[in-house]
């Protein structure tokens, strides 16, 4: 194998992976909204099919290192490394959702506050992160760069959402264990918002050697 | 005698955007300033064997008391560049050149410089390890020899000196009136290294040093010019890329006798302006 067969191969182990934690995070939006445990369960499962394939990842990146990669080669495979990180996350936040719409579901008789609206915070945060693999397919650094200031948008929501539940439990005591599952829910969603950021910071990375994570 | 005399070591400087060169302009590199320049190729320095020129337009800076990396594909002219530096290219018949280069300030072609004392302070170190058929002493106190000083106190402090310099002392102290040709390759490699520190140079050029030794030696001799460079500026000439970003702190690329790019070693292989930088560094050509 060569360094650009290995490049090739691990974008397409990548974009694999971006496609199943893709997956993951909109079939556990639709675990919420239809309280689906059947649904639920499978994303639980798939999870371990993102790990394995977050380790495949790590050890092509190695074999090509050993190779002595250069330039845009040596930023692809690492950063091709800190990207599968990154989409194995997406596929916890996944699952860690389903779990707790699992544990919600053993009430069938409570109702989700904002079941809706965080389902539609839930598919943006899907959007972006299917929208920060299109610029690593695309080795486009501009559309990466327009993508970081949507994650502003989920992380309001985020912010509101939790407030809601927070006046919620002081309403209702009672439901405050309930409260809190749907409150780890849209936590998790804005992670997924965050890793997707991630990545557009990464492609960024590759394509003009700029690090720009920790810019304003 | 004329002298050369080195600058003062000083912190490098934030590195400009490299332009790409072309006959009409150089690539003239603006990171290294005045204070901290030792070797400069100036003037669009051009240099020709018979009526072939084999390098155009260079413009050139090499950092004092750092290890500055020559790279390129077979014929770019990295080596007739590097032998420009001690004019060991004198010996070819047909030279000539444009422009100039000088050495802390000095231009080395100036007429009243004494070759033998340029390459004294530009000491040479070769792809085939060369020792003379003398003893190991010998080799190392040669030149001292040659220009008369015979006094053995002066020369046993030479031999220590410079074998321990060279990370060589503890391996052949005991063995000094030995032949040098009974030495392993690596260890041929820096009597070599020992014999060029013997003249107390300012540079040593380095022309594919480890090419003809396996990877433990190479590894001795690699680590022995990190340690030579807090005393020593070092231009190496190397067909390794792996070696140039393990020894460098500046790297050169050169194609086609000119030079393309020059910079921090690290974002030269990281992040090269120039496309052929990034085709030659990625192996995709050369």
């Amino acid at each position: 194998m060569q360094v650009d067969q290995g490049v090739d191969l691990i974008k397409g182990k990548l974009l694999a992976m971006a496609s199943l934690a893709e997956d993951m995070v909109e079939r556990s939006v639709h675990a919420l909204l239809e309280g689906d445990d059947e649904v639920a369960r499978q994303v639980r499962a798939d999870d371990d099919k993102l790990d394995a394939m977050e380790q495949e990842v790590d050890e092509l990146a190695m074999e090509i290192l050993t190779m002595g990669p250069m330039a845009t080669d040596l930023r692809a495979v690492t950063i091709g490394m800190k990207i599968s990180n990154d989409l194995e996350r997406v596929g916890d936040e996944a699952s860690t959702i389903c779990k707790r719409i699992i544990n919600i579901n053993k009430h069938a008789d409570w109702k989700v506050p904002l079941r809706e609206e965080i389902a539609a915070m839930g598919e943006k945060a899907c959007l972006l992160l299917r929208e920060s693999m299109d610029a690593y397919v695309e080795h486009d650094s501009e559309k990466a760069r327009q993508l970081i200031p949507q994650d502003e948008d989920v992380d309001v929501l985020n912010k509101m959402y939790q407030k809601q539940l927070i006046q919620s439990m002081m309403d209702k005591p009672q439901d405050i264990p309930m409260l809190m599952q749907v409150g780890v829910i849209v936590k998790r969603i804005e992670r997924v918002g965050d890793h997707a950021i991630n990545i557009a910071e990464d492609v960024v990375f590759i394509e003009e050697a700029a690090d720009i994570r920790h810019d304003n | 005698m004329t002298t050369l005399m080195s600058e003062p070591e000083t912190q490098e400087t934030s590195k400009p955007q490299p332009a790409d060169q072309t006959a009409a302009e150089s690539t003239e590199d603006k990171a290294v300033n005045d204070s901290e320049t030792l070797i400069e190729v100036k003037d669009n320095f051009g240099f020709n064997y018979g009526s072939t020129q084999v390098l155009f337009d260079l413009n050139l800076r090499i950092p004092n008391r750092k290890v500055t990396a020559l790279i390129g594909p077979s014929g770019c002219g990295k080596s007739t560049l590097l032998r420009c530096f001690n004019r060991m290219n004198d010996l070819i018949d047909g030279i000539s050149h444009t422009g100039d280069i000088t050495i802390g300030g000095q231009s080395i072609f100036d007429p009243a410089l004494e070759i033998i004392s340029l390459r004294k302070k530009v000491g040479m170190v070769f792809q085939k390890y060369n020792p003379f058929p003398k003893t190991i002493y010998e080799n190392v106190v040669f030149s001292l020899r040659v220009s008369g000083r015979n006094n053995k106190a002066l020369l046993d402090e030479t031999v220590e000196r410079s074998l321990r310099r060279s990370a060589l002392w503890d391996e052949v102290k005991d063995r000094l009136h030995e032949s040098a040709l009974g030495l392993s390759g690596g260890q041929m490699q820096r009597l070599c290294i020992a014999r060029a520190i013997a003249n107390e140079p300012e540079v040593i050029l380095m022309d594919e040093p480890c090419s003809a030794l396996d990877p433990i030696a190479t590894g001795k001799i690699e680590e022995l010019i990190d340690e030579l460079k807090t005393d020593y500026t070092i231009v190496i000439v190397t067909h390794n890329m792996q070696q140039a970003t393990r020894v460098s702190d500046r790297t050169a690329f050169f194609y086609l006798g000119k030079l393309i790019e020059y910079g921090e070693t690290t974002k030269l292989f990281t992040n090269p302006q120039e496309k052929r930088t990034e085709d030659y560094v990625s192996g995709r050509f050369g």
